[in-house]
């Protein structure tokens, strides 16, 4: 059965009969519902780990058809170069015209879109250290070939990882500062590839995020949890309140409901997680977990019950990405 | 730009970002620390809080009181008593942009020039720049060997040498280095660590309220930057006033010889190499005190600041497993004692 199912609403009707399929569609619509968080706000940042494949096609199909379609889409190869990344003298131009002309760089070209990087397992560091700090800050500074310039570079990122082993991973300066943590391990588009998701939806979502605003009981949620999960930066619970938001304006609320402070929590929060706060210390190989650990864990949110248990790592925090390889 | 009034503890961050403001000469900041803490965010917010300075209308903006140490120009100038035009400006604060070539780091040929009037002249790069004020960079860990090489021989020499593209020129270029980086992804070499004068670990904060206020100021932050920085604007000029009081106080500041000698036992106690670590230590005590609107330096200022002006100086000691911050602690807590 899938491991890292997020604790879903049925999960008592699955788990009788185990019935793959079923569980495979709820693991697609968990996806497919991060993808239209991303396409609501791209700036988010997905992490989706997946082989190259037919159902990675569909999520990415998906993603396509609810982007803008004004909105520029961009490939990151693996081993591209600092300088294609940021631009630089275009020489033939510049003798041209008698004034040194930039070629814009990737990261700037897709300004306003979205840059998805195959293979981001095998990007470097330093190409992860560009993008990062277009993540961080809207903008490049180009200081290069004699020139200075300065460019907007609002990006979202999505890092298709496709690494097989757990030290297979994207750099953690790039996967820190994406949002939504995805695997598509198991998941079964087969029945709803869309999810009944379309970009008129999302375009309308997107109008109304800039009015939605976290209450602060969703925001203090979000803080608790990420410290009970042991996630030490930052950036994830804040990356956790803009996922609410961007549910929430999926949803058509102005402020997120606890569904969406969930949605997100189970989107960004819980693959980063380091600890399990609502299990006991245990063995890992004891492997005689109670069936039915329902009694005070239920009204708190999010108590995943079939997570693995494991000794919180330094490099590989991601239990749901590391477990679905293993 | 996120105001630095409105940064949530950091403590000992913004203390060290405020003596390097108030005494340039400590010889630069080093913040190491945890992902997200908003190590780059403080930086760059300290920028509005710094004072404005006089400068002069030369590409390099010198020191209009200091024409000895100022550019070529500004130095004949002088000689020849030619009065220069001065304006205030507010110091400034670089950031040198992963990616950024050499050419424009120490400055190069003025391509445009080249390109339209075929004439050959020197375009100033980032450290001239920041010429008088600090010259940041971010993930200092990936930035490539050379390039650390030349900024630290620079800022230990206050002076720009470019010998490229048939250009001789050299310039001033005093500023305060500042690097900030995450130690999980390579650490910085240790031959160059010491030549930060102080350096800060940063830790992202442990209780739930301070990280839900961190979080809280962020989401308001990116929501509305122009409205937030305005609630925070008058507690940014009053870092500011102070920042520039304790800049007029510093001359005035004694340090005793007792003071002296406590900072060189500390400094044998932990068996820091070489002069540098108590010479940086005294000189922050200073600014600590001037800020503090203390006349006098003493144990209290070494205290507070020993840890950032010595931990990164130690040798590393097989027998001691402790933390290099927790062993300079210790220290101070011993000479305290004795
Ligand atoms: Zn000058």
């Amino acid at each position: 059965m899938a491991p890292l199912r997020p604790a879903a609403a049925n999960d008592s009707a699955l788990s009788a009969r185990n019935d793959s399929t079923t569980a495979g569609t709820a693991l697609w619509r968990e996806a497919l519902s991060a993808v239209a968080v991303f396409a609501v706000d791209p700036q988010i940042g997905l992490r989706l780990a997946a082989r190259a494949g037919p159902v990675r096609a569909a999520a990415l199909e998906t993603l396509h058809a609810l982007i803008a379609d004004d909105m520029p889409v961009r490939k990151m190869p693996a081993g591209i170069s600092e300088a294609a990344l940021l631009g630089g003298l275009d020489l033939a131009a510049s003798l041209h015209t008698g004034q040194p002309v930039l070629e814009k760089g990737l990261i700037a070209d897709t300004h306003g879109g979205v840059l998805i990087a195959p293979m981001a397992e095998r990007m470097t560091q330093e190409a992860a250290g560009l993008v990062s700090l277009a993540l961080d800050r809207g903008h490049l500074s180009i200081e290069r070939d004699g020139m200075s310039r300065d460019m907007p570079a609002q990006i979202g990122v999505v890092a298709l990882d496709e690494g097989m082993e757990p030290d297979e991973a994207p750099p953690e300066n790039l996967c820190e500062r994406l949002g939504l943590w995805i695997s598509l391990d198991g998941a079964d588009p087969r029945g709803e590839s869309d999810g009944g998701l379309d970009a008129e939806t999302v375009v309308s979502a997107r109008s109304r995020l800039a009015s939605v605003r976290p209450d602060d009981p969703a925001i203090e949620t979000i803080c608790q949890t990420a410290m009970a999960f042991g996630i030490v930066s930052l950036r994830a619970p804040h990356l956790a309140i803009r996922a609410a938001c961007a549910a929430a304006a999926l949803g058509g609320r102005l402020s997120p409901s606890p569904g969406d402070v969930e949605a997100a929590i189970r989107m960004v929060l819980l693959p980063r997680a380091v600890t399990m706060p609502s299990m006991p210390e245990a063995q890992d190989d004891a492997g005689d977990e109670p069936d039915e650990d329902d009694d005070a864990q239920d009204d708190e949110q999010p108590s995943p019950p079939t997570m693995p248990r494991r000794s919180p790592r330094r490099r590989a925090t991601i239990p749901m990405f590391s477990r679905a390889r293993t | 730009m996120f105001p630095f009034a409105a940064i949530v503890g950091q403590d000992q961050m913004k203390l060290a970002l405020s003596i390097a403001a108030v005494d340039p000469s400590i010889g630069g900041v080093l913040v190491f620390g945890d992902r997200g803490t908003g190590k780059s965010t403080a930086v760059r917010a300290l920028a509005a809080v710094l004072p404005e300075i006089e400068m002069t209308d030369c590409p390099y903006h010198c020191d209009p009181a200091r024409p000895d140490e100022g550019c070529e120009l500004c130095r004949s100038r002088a000689a020849s008593e030619i009065p220069q035009k001065t304006e205030a400006m507010r110091v400034p604060v670089v950031d040198l942009p992963l990616g950024a070539t050499e050419d424009r780091i120490a400055g190069s040929l003025d391509l445009e020039r080249a390109l339209s009037a075929g004439e050959k002249r020197f375009e100033p790069g980032l450290l001239a720049k920041a010429h008088r004020g600090f010259l940041y960079i971010d993930e200092i860990n990936l930035l490539e060997d050379h390039l650390v090489d030349l900024l630290l021989d620079v800022a230990a020499s206050g002076e720009n040498v470019v010998e490229r593209e048939g250009l001789s020129v050299r310039h001033p270029a005093r500023f305060v280095l500042i690097g900030s980086g995450n130690p999980e992804e390579g650490e910085l070499r240790p031959q160059l660590l010491d030549r930060f004068g102080l350096s800060v670990e940063v830790k992202t904060p442990q209780d739930l309220a301070t990280r839900i206020q961190v979080v809280k100021r962020r989401d308001a932050f990116e929501r509305d930057p122009a409205g937030f920085a305005a609630e925070y604007e008058a507690a940014n000029a009053e870092v500011r006033d102070a920042i520039l009081a304790a800049r007029r106080r510093l001359g005035t500041v004694a340090v005793p010889d007792e003071t002296l000698e406590k900072a060189a036992q500390l400094s044998i106690r932990l068996g820091t190499d070489g002069l540098r670590g108590e010479l940086t230590l005294m000189r922050a005590a200073r600014a600590l005190a001037a800020i503090s609107g203390d006349a006098v330096v003493g144990w209290s200022h070494l205290a507070a600041l020993a840890p950032l002006a010595l931990s990164h100086r130690l040798r590393r000691d097989p027998l001691d497993e402790a933390g290099s911050t927790t062993r300079v602690e210790r220290a101070v807590g011993e000479l305290a004692a004795a």
